[in-house]
């Protein structure tokens, strides 16, 4: 019993500390007002309500937000996943001169501050009348994105037999083609990986859409929740609803793909 | 017909030390014309919405620049003002506090975890799948579910405060208690990312190394220290690299946590050049001095430590 | 059909490694010719050199006469089977095999066309529609050969294509493999660190070391007349005992005793120091083999005998100063090998270990080289019948050794 609790205890005490704040915000989310407000709380819900996650979904901008983080996530997902894949190959596996500079400059950006920029972006999009556009918050998440989905690639990519890019090379391929028709398709896996973790970069973005983005018909999300925050600023019970519904496709990402999210967060972390 | 070699000559002779003549045949030309074609996609965006705005930013930062107008040069000016504003003073205080304590907390947090997770492997997936939650969500919804938790009517967290006889007063009030929170929330958040990071690293160490210190008569806290810690330093430098810069241009959780009662460096240049139009300039400012402040972290890391961020296996 | 030559080839690896050194070879039309050696002397590396893969850093390459070092694998139109097969896994075979038709924009009836003649001709018919995850290891290596011969390329490259196969697969594929080259009569270039697939399969082979081309001959004249202790060493198995001589007034002094050479030879080497190398065929147990004309006796204490059924090894040594090892590692690699002497008895022998044992030894099959270069000596028999006729039979008792 006692070497039983030794090995489990740890795991025990992470998970806990891990879940429980969210579990504990879905029974405030669950629970009529009254039991929210009561003293001492209750520990196990008395009574189970989905009020407040009728008042979530009967939000306009709550619901226009899900489908702009949809909108917004699944294209940077799509373009990071486009030019990360085109960027990593040629890091990956091919020869010319300055791979070492443009792979670092590439990575540097994970380190980058990004109030640094959002002056003169701003300026910029004012300028090219991209402000209050979608693809204003796409291309700059997109450019966010990318060290991350080069990083995985890259490394995905190096893993990969070189015998048959050789033999494409014989079948007479260039190296465009041996790419597109050999490599994509065999590296699926890694560039799925990729995908989730862009995604959810893209769904939690913040400063970005929060800076680019004014009329609240374009908010994604995360740039709703707070508002709602401040606009049901004493419906609890609401903002309890309001950010578990947010978490619950992330959350499904995590239980489905965990195995690959840790493969990718670790990507070339551990090599060497 | 026998043909027979006519040199035997030995490895290293005549042919290795012949002047290199590197041919550069077409099929070398088309892999150099086709890897620049397929990077540049990448690197134009990249260059456009990141590193050129940079140096405009810089630009801007010397100029008397409002949103719609660049304006006369004026030296240093924004800088000086920004130093002599008291909230640009306090946010940097606030930002280096919270630095400070969040990473070496997620470090000291994120060091035990691995280690345990590595030791004990029962339920190590479970752990491995509950640790990401926090990380996969977004840092408004984690601000906002703490929020939730802290609330002064509500929280569970302040009615076990107040049980206890802790304090009376709200915690989502004063400077203390809301840094506080936020770094609370931040290690929730970001300890399971530091704790991955770290027990990759471990994966790594050869267990056999650690069993041989331990027929040396190593105790459990000499292996750590002499034989895990060494050989994990890289993995930890990069972890801790990473967290820092993520920590030093902390936004989303001081604007949402805190409700803007709390400025961090980076919320102090949001408000600058985005809410307060006023600012713009010194909001420029504020934003070269993140900025520059960010790479003298980085490169005290790299070349102070000997952080190595990028492994190249060149072939 | 193409003739391939290299020309001084040399390929250098970015880390300084010389994996092929001054390569001069020429491949006939039509011929199959086969690349032999130990592990790492080059092989591959030459492979891809002709294929276009590896740049030649000095030298060059014809294919029909014609200089091609600078042209890519497609514009060379030589196909190759990889060692690993290099199927593409996300297509079926017939995907596979059409792959490089599709990209020179053959039209489709056209790729069905020769897809299916091309499985016709390896029994791959019910196969098409697969995944290579799908096939055996036998019919991935037919697809590999399929992949090839589709494309009807002026040259065929295979590296040592049956080298994944099990033992009894690896026979029958190499039959087919030197029926349909053949049958199609392509120019084809086979490597193989398998020295019964180089002697079965080629026309011609050429045996390398450290990226140094030790001798191209017929598979016959290579058994026969080895280049150089290199040469004479790698082939065969068990390999040639090596053993330190000494030539004089005619005579060959072994550390296991003295052995008349034929006349002529003796003078044609000079007296002094020589290695001489004696293959296991070349001893018998005396008992077995009666009198054989020309053969020497030799008594020696056995220290071991390992019966395979058809035949046996008997494992003895001889006393006396022994080779330098370092120079004999140096001359012969791997062959240098352990320094027991090795005989292939009759399986009809009744010898055992431990026992002292009569020994013949055929005179004609010793091989002599220069022990400070390694090369062949001229006189050392130079075909084994001509030496086993040498009237000075009998010989007289040996001074033994053991
Ligand atoms: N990419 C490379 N970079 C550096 N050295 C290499 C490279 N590829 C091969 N070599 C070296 O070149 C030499 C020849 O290698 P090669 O693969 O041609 O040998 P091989 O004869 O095919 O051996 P095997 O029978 O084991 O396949 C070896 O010493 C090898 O270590
Ligand atoms: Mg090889």
């Amino acid at each position: 019993m006692r070497a039983r609790l030794a090995t489990w205890g740890p795991a025990l005490v992470i998970v806990l500390v891990a879940v429980l704040p969210v579990v504990w915000v879905l029974k405030m989310s669950l629970i009529p007002r009254r039991e929210l407000f009561r003293s001492p709380p209750t520990v196990l819900p008395d009574d189970i309500t989905l009020q407040h996650y009728r008042t979530v979904f009967d939000d306009p901008a709550f619901r226009q937000g899900l489908v702009n983080s949809l909108i917004i996530a699944g294209a940077t997902t799509l373009l990071a996943l486009v030019f990360g894949a085109l960027a990593a190959y040629p890091l990956a596996r091919l020869r010319f001169g300055g791979r070492t500079f443009i792979m670092t400059g590439i990575l540097a950006l994970a380190f980058f501050p990004s109030v640094a920029i959002i002056a003169p972006l701003f300026v910029e999009f004012r300028n090219l009348q991209l402000l209050n556009s979608y693809a204003a918050v796409i291309i700059v998440d997109t450019v966010f994105a990318l060290p991350l989905a080069v990083w995985i690639l890259t490394a995905f990519f190096r893993q990969l037999p070189r015998d048959l890019e050789d033999a494409a090379r014989m079948d007479g391929a260039t190296t465009l083609q041996t790419f597109r028709r050999v490599i994509v398709p065999i590296a699926a896996p890694g560039v799925f990986t990729a995908g989730i973790l862009t995604f959810i970069f893209a769904w939690n973005e913040f400063l970005f859409a929060n800076t680019f983005l004014f009329d609240e018909s374009r908010w994604p999300v995360t740039v709703v929740i707070p508002n709602f925050a401040t606009q049901y600023s004493i419906d609890y019970g609401g903002q309890a609803a309001a950010a578990i519904v947010v978490t619950v496709p992330l959350v499904l990402l995590v239980l489905v793909f965990q195995r690959r999210i840790v493969s990718g967060l670790t990507a070339g972390a551990v090599k060497g | 017909m026998t043909s027979v070699a006519t040199r035997p000559d030995a490895p290293g002779g005549d042919v290795a030390a012949a002047p290199r003549r590197r041919r550069m045949t077409r099929a070398r030309r088309e892999e150099r014309r086709t890897a620049l074609a397929m990077l540049s996609p990448a690197v134009a965006v990249i260059v456009a919405v990141a590193f050129l705005p940079v140096l405009y930013t810089i630009y801007l930062s010397f100029h008397d620049a409002t949103v719609t107008r660049t304006g006369g040069w004026v030296g240093f000016d924004n800088y000086s003002g920004a130093l002599r504003d008291e909230v640009f003073r306090t946010a940097l205080a606030n930002t280096v506090i919270f630095t400070v304590v969040s990473v070496a907390l997620e470090l000291a947090l994120g060091l035990a975890i691995a280690v345990g997770i590595n030791r004990a492997f029962r339920g190590r997936g479970l752990v491995r799948t509950a640790v990401l939650v926090p990380w996969a969500f977004p840092v408004v919804v984690s601000a906002l579910m703490w929020r939730l938790m802290l609330q002064d009517q509500v929280g569970i967290i302040t009615y076990v405060v107040q049980e206890l006889g802790i304090t009376d007063s709200p915690i989502l009030g004063d400077r203390w208690p809301l840094m506080i929170a936020a770094i609370l929330v931040d290690v929730w958040k970001t300890t399971p990312f530091m704790a991955l990071l770290l027990l990759a690293g471990l994966q790594t160490i050869p267990r056999d190394v650690l069993e041989a210190a331990e027929m040396d008569g190593a105790t459990a806290w000499q292996r750590f220290r002499d034989v895990t810690l060494p050989l994990l330093r890289p993995a930890i430098l990069v972890a801790v690299l990473f967290r820092t810069l993520e920590a030093w241009s902390v936004y989303d959780l001081f604007w949402v946590m805190t409700d803007r009662r709390l400025d961090s460096l980076s919320t102090y240049v949001y408000e600058g050049v985005r809410v307060s139009q006023l600012q713009f300039a010194t909001g420029t400012a504020a934003a070269v001095l993140v900025f520059i402040s960010s790479i003298v972290i980085a490169l005290v890391f790299i070349k102070g430590f000997g952080a190595k961020t990028l492994q190249e296996d060149e072939r | 059909m193409a003739t391939v030559e290299l020309r001084e080839a040399t390929k250098r690896y970015r880390d300084g490694t010389v994996a092929v050194r001054r390569l001069s070879l020429e491949v006939r039309d039509g011929e199959l010719m086969i690349l032999v050696g130990p592990s790492g002397c080059g092989k591959t590396t030459a492979l891809r050199m002709i294929a276009g893969l590896e740049e030649i850093d000095e030298g060059d390459l014809l294919i029909d006469g014609e200089v091609v070092t600078e042209l890519t694998p497609k514009q060379r139109d030589i196909a190759m089977v990889f060692q690993s097969y290099a199927l593409y896994p996300h297509m079926r075979v017939a995907e596979n095999m059409g792959f490089a038709l599709k990209l020179a924009g053959v039209a489709r009836e056209e790729i069905d066309r020769r897809v299916l003649e091309a499985a016709r001709v390896l029994d791959l018919e019910g196969l098409l529609h697969r995944k290579p995850g799908e096939l055996s290891g036998g019919q991935r290596q037919r697809v590999a050969i399929g992949r090839a011969i589709v494309r009807d390329p002026r040259v065929f490259l295979m590296d040592e294509p049956l080298s994944n196969l099990d033992a009894k697969l690896r026979v029958q594929m190499r039959a087919e493999i030197a029926q349909l080259q053949r049958r199609l009569g392509t120019t084809t270039v086979y490597v193989t660190h398998d020295q019964t697939e180089a002697m079965t399969l080629g026309h011609r082979v050429a045996v390398m070391r450290d990226g140094v081309l030790q001798q191209l001959a017929t598979p016959a004249e290579l058994y026969e007349q080895h280049a150089n202790l290199f040469v004479a060493g790698f082939l065969g198995s068990p390999g040639m005992n090596l053993l330190p001589g000494r030539v004089e007034r005619g005579h060959l002094h072994l550390p296991i005793g003295d052995v008349p050479l034929p006349p002529g030879a003796g003078a044609a080497v000079g007296d002094g120091p020589v290695i001489a190398g004696i293959r296991p065929e070349h001893f018998e147990d005396a008992a077995v083999a009666g009198d054989r004309p020309g053969a020497v006796r030799i008594r020696t204490r056995l220290d071991l005998v390992e019966s395979l059924g058809r035949e046996r090894f008997a494992h003895f040594h001889a006393e006396g100063e022994g080779l330098d090892h370092d120079r004999l590692a140096r001359l012969a690699g791997e062959a240098a090998g352990p320094r027991t002497i090795v005989a292939r008895l009759d399986a009809a022998s009744r010898l055992r270990g431990g026992e002292v044992a009569e020994l013949t030894l055929s005179p004609g099959g010793i091989r002599l080289f220069d022990p400070e270069t390694g090369e062949r000596l001229a006189g050392g028999g130079g075909s084994g019948a001509g030496a086993a006729h040498a009237p000075d039979a009998g010989g007289g008792p040996m001074r033994l050794t053991a």
